[in-house]
Formats: C-alpha cells, sequence, structure tokens
C-alpha cells in the first residue's frame, strides 16, 4: 500500500527548511568576488535618447562594465518578443531599464550610475487605455498602439466570441441590464523581488541561479538574447519566495548573465522593493462593459461584452492574458446568445505581466458582480440567479469546449449549506448532470 | 453604523495554458537501495507542487512517499517543464510523473522478470515489489531490483510525458477555440460589516466550496484557498499601484507603506474551505487545477457584500473607504 500517496496530508515537502531559515532561494546564493549590477532606469513615462555616455562611468573605481542596448547580442526578448533588454531610442514607461553596470560593490555601482550622462527628450505619453485607442494619442509603440489579432489569415483589432444570435436574445428579454467595471494597476507582492546570480563555470557554461518561476519558459528568450545554445548555460533555482505570476516575465537574467559573459566575473543582480513595483510587470488595468437580456425568471437570454486590456508599454504576456480573457469572460454561466469583442491597447506603464488568476479573475469580477444586478433587476437572490444560469454536464463553454465533470450547481449547494444559506428545494435537489434546459 | 451584508460568487477555471500545447516530462529512477528520484523542472514557489509529484509517484509505485526525493533544482538535470502557470502542474506536471512512475513499473517488471527466469506478461506489480502472478512469494522489491540492476549494469529510468493537445486556430467567424476543456469549479459566500461613516470594509467570514477533482494533498489544497481568500480581500479591498490612473501614473506606490497588501488584520474570523471532489475522467488520478481558481471569487463576492450591506456598487476595485463613502454619500444625496 503507499503511503504519502494521493489524498494523504503529506506535509510539505520543505516546509520545515522555509519556516526554520534553511531554504536557499536564488537571493540568498553568495558567490566570492561577486560584482553588484545596478541598472539605469528612464525618469520619464516616453522620451526620445538623444546621446548616452558611458565613458565617465566606466573609469568610476571598482566599476568592470558599463552596458547599453549596443552591447546586447540579440536586444530583444519576451513570450512575444518585442520587449528591449536595455532601452533603444524612444523609451515607453518610467523605470524602463537604459545601462546597467557591474562593480565590485553596491556604493560604487550606484556611484557609477550617476556618472552615465543620457540626453532625453521627454514626449508626450498617454496612460488611459480608452484615450490609447484614439486615432491622435501619442504613439506607444511604432506598430500602433491598437494591439492586430490573428483572425484566419487577417489581422484585425477585436477578438469577437459568438455564439447564438445575440439580436433574438435581447429580444426575448424582459430586463437590460448594463454595467461597466474597471481593474486597477495591480502589483504580485512576493516577499523575495526578482533577483540573479550569474557566472561562468569551469566548463565555460553560462551558470544562472535565477527566481524564474519557468526554467524552460525563458531559457529559449535567453539563448537568443546571449546568442547561446541550451546547453551553454544553467539555469539553477526552482524554489522561489512568492512569485504569483512575476517569474514569467524576466527582470535581471538577461542583463546579469550578459555582463558575467562580458567580465567572465559572477553577477549578482537583485531588484530593490522600488524597484520590483516600479520596473517589473504588473497586472495592468482591463475595462469591461457587460450588456444582458434577462427574462423575468432569471435566465440570461442574451450577454454582450467588451473588453479593453490596457496591456502597458510592451506585450510581455498581455497578449496571452487578453486571449484566455476572451474564452472564459462571460462567466460559469450557460449563455446561449453570446458577443464577445476585445481589444488590447498599448499605454506608457509597465508591462502586462501574468498575475495569478491571469486574465480570468479579472473578468469573472465584472460578470460576477453584473449576474447581482440582473438578480435585482427580476427581483431573485443572487444564489437563484447563479442556479438558474449554471452550466451542466455537457454544455459548451463559450469559446466551443465541451464541459466535462462540472460543478457549478454542486459547490453552490456546498457553500449554501457551510454558510448556512437557506435554498428552495428545488436547488437542493438540482444536479449538474440533469441537461434539461 | 456598522452594516452587514452577504455576498456569492461562483467561477470556474482552465487547467493548462489557454489553447494547450504546453508538454510536461518528467523521469522517475532509483538509487541502489530502492529509494525513488523524481525529476521534473517545474517551480515550487509555495504551491505544493513538489509534494503533489511526491504523492502521485508513491501512488503509483505503491510506496511511502517518504522515500522519494524530487529534483526540480536545474536545467542540466531536471526534466522538461513547460512553465509553473496557468494552473498546469498538478495535472500537466503531475500527469507526467505518473506516466513516468507506470513506465518504471513495466521495466522494474521486465527486469524481475528476466531475473527470475519468467516472461514480463507472467509479472505483477504491487506495494513496490514485481512478483510472479502465479506464485506471489516469488518476486523482488524495488531496492532488490535496483540493487541488482544496479550493480549488474542495467539502467532502469521511468519516462513520463503529459500532452494536452494543443487548439488549432480560432474560427474566423465565430471565434471558437478549444481552449480547455479541463475545468474545476468553485462557490464563495462572503460576510462583511461595513461602516457606513468611514467606509471601511471588514471580510468577517469566508466560506469556499472547490471542486479540483481528486485532492491530491487536502492540507496544502487547504493552504492554497486560504492563502487565495486573503489575497483576494487585498484584490477587493486594498491594492492600486497607481491610485490616479487613468488621469496619471503619479503617484506610484513603491513600498508597502503606501501600497496594501492584506496582513492578519485584515484576515476573516471564520475561512472555511470545503471539497466537492468530482474528479476528471483525463486528469491524473481524477485530478484538476486549483492555484489560480482559488484567487477569483473573494473581489466580486466583496463587492456584492458591500451591495448588500449599503447599498450601493463598486464597480472599480479596490474598494476603499474613500470610494465606499463617496458611494454612500452620493446615494444619501439622491435619496
Amino acid at each position: 500500500m503507499a503511503k504519502n500517496g494521493v489524498g494523504a496530508r503529506k506535509t510539505k515537502y520543505d516546509g520545515y527548511g522555509h519556516v526554520t531559515g534553511k531554504t536557499i532561494y536564488a537571493s540568498d546564493v553568495k558567490k566570492a568576488g561577486a560584482l553588484i549590477c545596478k541598472v539605469l532606469r528612464c525618469p520619464y513615462d516616453k522620451a526620445r535618447i538623444l546621446s548616452i555616455d558611458t565613458s565617465e562611468a566606466k573609469k568610476m573605481p571598482g566599476v568592470f562594465d558599463v552596458i547599453t542596448k549596443d552591447d546586447v547580442p540579440y536586444n530583444r526578448f519576451a513570450m512575444v518578443p518585442d520587449n528591449h533588454v536595455l532601452a533603444e531610442e524612444i523609451t515607453r514607461f518610467r523605470g524602463q531599464p537604459v545601462a546597467a553596470v557591474a562593480a565590485a560593490t553596491k556604493e560604487q555601482a550606484l556611484d557609477a550610475l550617476a556618472k552615465i550622462k543620457v540626453e532625453y527628450e521627454e514626449l508626450p505619453a498617454v496612460f488611459d487605455p480608452e484615450e490609447a485607442m484614439k486615432p491622435d494619442a501619442p504613439q506607444v509603440r511604432p506598430e500602433g498602439n491598437i494591439h492586430m489579432y490573428q483572425v484566419g489569415d487577417e489581422l484585425k483589432d477585436t477578438r469577437i466570441i459568438r455564439r447564438g444570435d445575440i439580436e433574438k436574445g435581447f429580444a426575448e428579454a424582459d430586463y437590460i441590464v448594463e454595467g461597466r467595471y474597471k481593474i486597477p494597476c495591480i502589483e504580485h507582492a512576493p516577499i523575495e523581488t526578482c533577483a540573479s546570480l550569474a557566472y561562468m563555470d569551469e566548463t565555460g557554461t553560462l551558470v544562472i541561479h535565477s527566481k524564474t518561476q519557468g526554467v524552460y519558459f525563458v531559457m529559449g528568450d535567453m539563448a537568443n538574447v546571449w546568442q547561446l545554445p541550451m546547453n551553454k548555460m544553467k539555469f539553477v533555482g526552482n524554489t522561489l519566495g512568492g512569485s504569483f505570476g512575476s517569474g514569467n516575465s524576466v527582470m535581471t537574467d538577461h542583463i546579469a548573465g550578459l555582463l558575467a559573459l562580458r567580465t567572465g566575473k559572477p553577477v549578482s543582480f537583485q531588484l530593490t522593493r522600488k524597484e520590483e513595483m516600479m520596473a517589473s510587470t504588473i497586472s495592468t488595468p482591463w475595462i469591461f462593459e457587460i450588456k444582458d437580456g434577462v427574462r423575468k425568471d432569471g435566465k440570461i437570454t442574451a450577454r454582450y461584452i467588451h473588453v479593453l486590456h490596457d496591456c502597458g508599454a510592451f506585450t510581455e504576456l498581455g497578449e496571452y492574458a487578453s486571449e484566455k480573457n476572451a474564452n472564459l469572460v462571460a462567466g460559469a454561466n450557460y449563455i446561449e446568445n453570446l458577443a464577445v469583442d476585445s481589444q488590447m491597447v498599448y499605454t506608457n506603464k509597465p508591462a502586462s505581466g501574468s498575475k495569478r488568476g491571469f486574465g480570468v479573475n479579472v473578468g469573472q469580477f465584472a460578470e460576477q458582480v453584473q449576474l447581482n444586478k440582473d438578480a435585482e433587476a427580476c427581483g431573485i437572490s443572487p444564489m437563484e440567479i447563479r442556479f438558474i444560469n449554471a452550466f451542466h454536464e455537457g454544455d459548451h463553454t463559450h469559446a466551443g469546449d465541451v464541459l466535462r465533470a462540472v460543478s457549478t450547481v454542486e459547490t453552490l449547494q456546498g457553500v449554501a449549506k457551510m454558510a448556512d444559506e437557506k435554498l428552495d428545494d428545488k436547488y437542493l435537489e438540482m444536479s449538474s448532470r440533469e441537461v434539461a434546459k | 453604523m456598522i452594516r452587514k451584508g452577504r455576498g456569492v460568487a461562483t467561477v470556474y477555471y482552465p487547467s493548462g495554458f489557454n489553447g494547450g500545447g504546453d508538454p510536461d516530462l518528467a523521469t522517475v529512477r532509483m538509487k541502489p537501495d530502492g529509494t525513488i528520484d523524481v525529476s521534473n523542472a517545474t517551480a515550487e514557489h509555495g504551491q505544493g507542487f513538489k509534494n503533489v509529484a511526491v504523492q502521485m509517484a508513491a501512488e503509483v509505485l505503491g510506496v511511502d512517499g517518504d522515500i522519494i526525493k524530487l529534483d526540480n533544482y536545474n536545467s542540466d538535470t531536471a526534466a522538461f517543464s513547460m512553465d509553473t502557470a496557468g494552473s498546469r502542474s498538478t495535472v500537466i506536471s503531475g500527469g507526467a510523473v505518473m506516466n513516468a512512475a507506470k513506465d518504471l513499473v513495466e521495466k522494474v517488471k521486465a527486469f524481475a522478470a528476466d531475473q527470475l527466469g519468467v516472461t514480463a506478461e507472467e509479472m505483477d506489480y504491487a506495494d513496490g515489489r514485481a512478483f510472479v502472478k502465479a506464485d506471489p512469494e516469488k518476486g523482488m522489491t524495488l531496492a532488490e531490483v535496483s540493487g541488482a540492476a544496479t550493480y549488474g549494469g542495467t539502467m532502469l529510468m521511468g519516462l513520463g510525458g503529459w500532452w494536452p493537445g494543443s487548439a488549432a486556430p480560432r474560427d474566423p467567424e465565430t471565434g471558437a477555440q478549444h481552449g480547455s476543456d479541463l475545468m474545476s469549479y468553485g462557490s464563495q459566500i462572503v460576510d462583511v460589516e461595513v461602516d457606513d461613516e468611514t467606509g471601511v470594509v471588514k471580510v468577517k467570514d469566508m466560506y469556499v466550496c472547490y471542486d479540483m477533482g481528486t485532492v491530491v494533498n487536502p492540507m496544502q489544497a487547504e493552504g492554497q484557498a486560504i492563502g487565495g481568500d486573503v489575497m483576494g480581500i487585498g484584490m477587493a479591498l486594498f491594492e492600486d499601484l497607481a491610485p490616479s490612473y487613468p488621469v496619471s501614473m503619479q503617484p506610484y506606490t513603491t513600498d508597502f507603506t503606501d501600497y496594501i497588501i492584506p496582513t492578519f488584520n485584515d484576515t476573516p474570523d471564520i475561512d472555511a474551505v470545503s471539497f466537492y471532489e468530482n474528479p476528471d475522467p483525463v486528469g491524473p488520478f481524477g485530478a484538476k487545477g486549483c492555484g489560480e481558481m482559488v484567487n477569483n471569487t473573494q473581489p466580486p463576492a466583496i463587492i456584492n457584500a458591500i451591495y448588500d450591506a449599503v447599498g450601493v456598487w463598486i464597480d472599480e476595485i479596490p474598494a476603499t473607504p474613500e470610494k465606499v463613502l463617496k458611494a454612500i454619500r452620493e446615494k444619501q444625496d439622491a435619496e
């Protein structure tokens, strides 16, 4: 018989190590003679870099290297590789890395940063995603502010989801309920900030002790930046002090690795809390507009959703979030007549990173508050409207998948019992397996 | 005056990348004494994947999970993992580990059969031991197999992968895409107290019922659920990096004095978690993902509870005291 197998309340694998301080995280790893990396960040929301002069910084005591974009073998990276390792001519958000220094001590690195001369021309920026959609808005990127989705052989500015006949559904409704919901800029806030310790080992392999949550997710990308084959690099770590999705975006590995390659010395690069918050990827804003057609008995006959995702300055994981959101934004409700129009726009703020609940919890927030407004319009309880519209076994998701092992009804029953919330018999007897609509 | 309100929310959540196409690989091998080493490069950021891998391997091999170690430590030795994201690890990485363990069982049976002078088809396996079906006394434990194999120069390693499939391009007319059909479900009820003179919202009690299929480790799953609740309180009530957005990105919070995340003072009095285990027919051992779903219901349930308490909709989170009080005053002025 298996012991501590599936279903066992086995104590966390390395839990004692965590709570007694024995676990070694990437930020704990020390290497004798490691240089400290510090990064110069753009102080403007948007600017043109007219010139960068690193000559004085390079002469500062303790300085081993100062790099700008021209020193990066391949300066573009990320899941959609449009992000810049170090800033190119036009910067896109406050805090974007412009140059990096490797020096013997933190103080020497900071002193050297102060000697880098950058001449900027500040440019008009845009923060409001709805403003950024307008034709005369300041351009965040040369390709235009509005993201283009692949639709068949064409590129279009809207990702659409269509099911049934939305006009017919609205015509069948007794009430039309409209809502508009907004999600702000949210930080992942892990305990451990992003960190890398990079060095060349005895075989000439670039070793990175990294806080990444996707060793293989970023390896191909970094192979490109450094122009190295994958077996000339070794990522070490995979036990993180929290991440919540922040570790899917590279913040320190690329620069630390490059400085180690160039200097031949170990390089430690760890974001301060301030840097983590202002310059790493964040959960960028969303705006949802929902229009529901609801029958007197609480059945949603039609739902229209317009989504606008503010992607920030670079694509990072924003496109992925927008695509996933489009599939799931209508929530765990069976809706026969549905239309989703989803758009994404670039603005001058940190880029859209993955954050726990990635593209989904934001949409389900809007949809689940809207559902309560629907319930109020037809005079039924918030619990009832959820039972009435629940998915059942074999229903199609809004994107067309067939659902199996469905449990909306059962989890509602379960939580009602826990919270002593009274339900009508017909809801107590309901099952996800009954398929009659 | 303190006003009480109750809110509900129900959600569903896919396991794995949107549109699929995200495989994982794993190996399971033995030390000479029959203890087990599993490898897969999934990151552990607190969610508990290491135990998931160990417990699934223990279940297949019929051994104590305490003799199993997981190597996810580096890219030279740990088998490929696509990423640690998208609530994928239990299903996809776990599935790869399960398959690797099953492969090891077959290889152990074949090796023992050879040692015992029978065919692999005549062998069975249970509880860490390969034995002859017709004569169960005749068999070899994992330790015996591993010792004989290692010192006999035979490498026994279980290899496994998991491929969730990959979606075809979206239908250009309907946008249809096979995004994911492996879904978890969850519902939550939240009780709040709203001070209608200050706008301060206190989450009193939270109840959640989740279907994450077969629960691989209930203690860890409860931890995920409670952690998700607390993080969700932050999203509902506090967290906003740029409070002047969309007008300006300044001021921008850069520390935890200005960027408020929940502390123990903000956690509910009751945080009750239950599971409705509705196993997925495809997921390993019937498991579904849960890492992100547990961070979905809180903001809408809390906003719905605020409405129940004081009759105002806060459609732009977070529901800070300032926003709640402003909405209450506007409502009073209108009445």
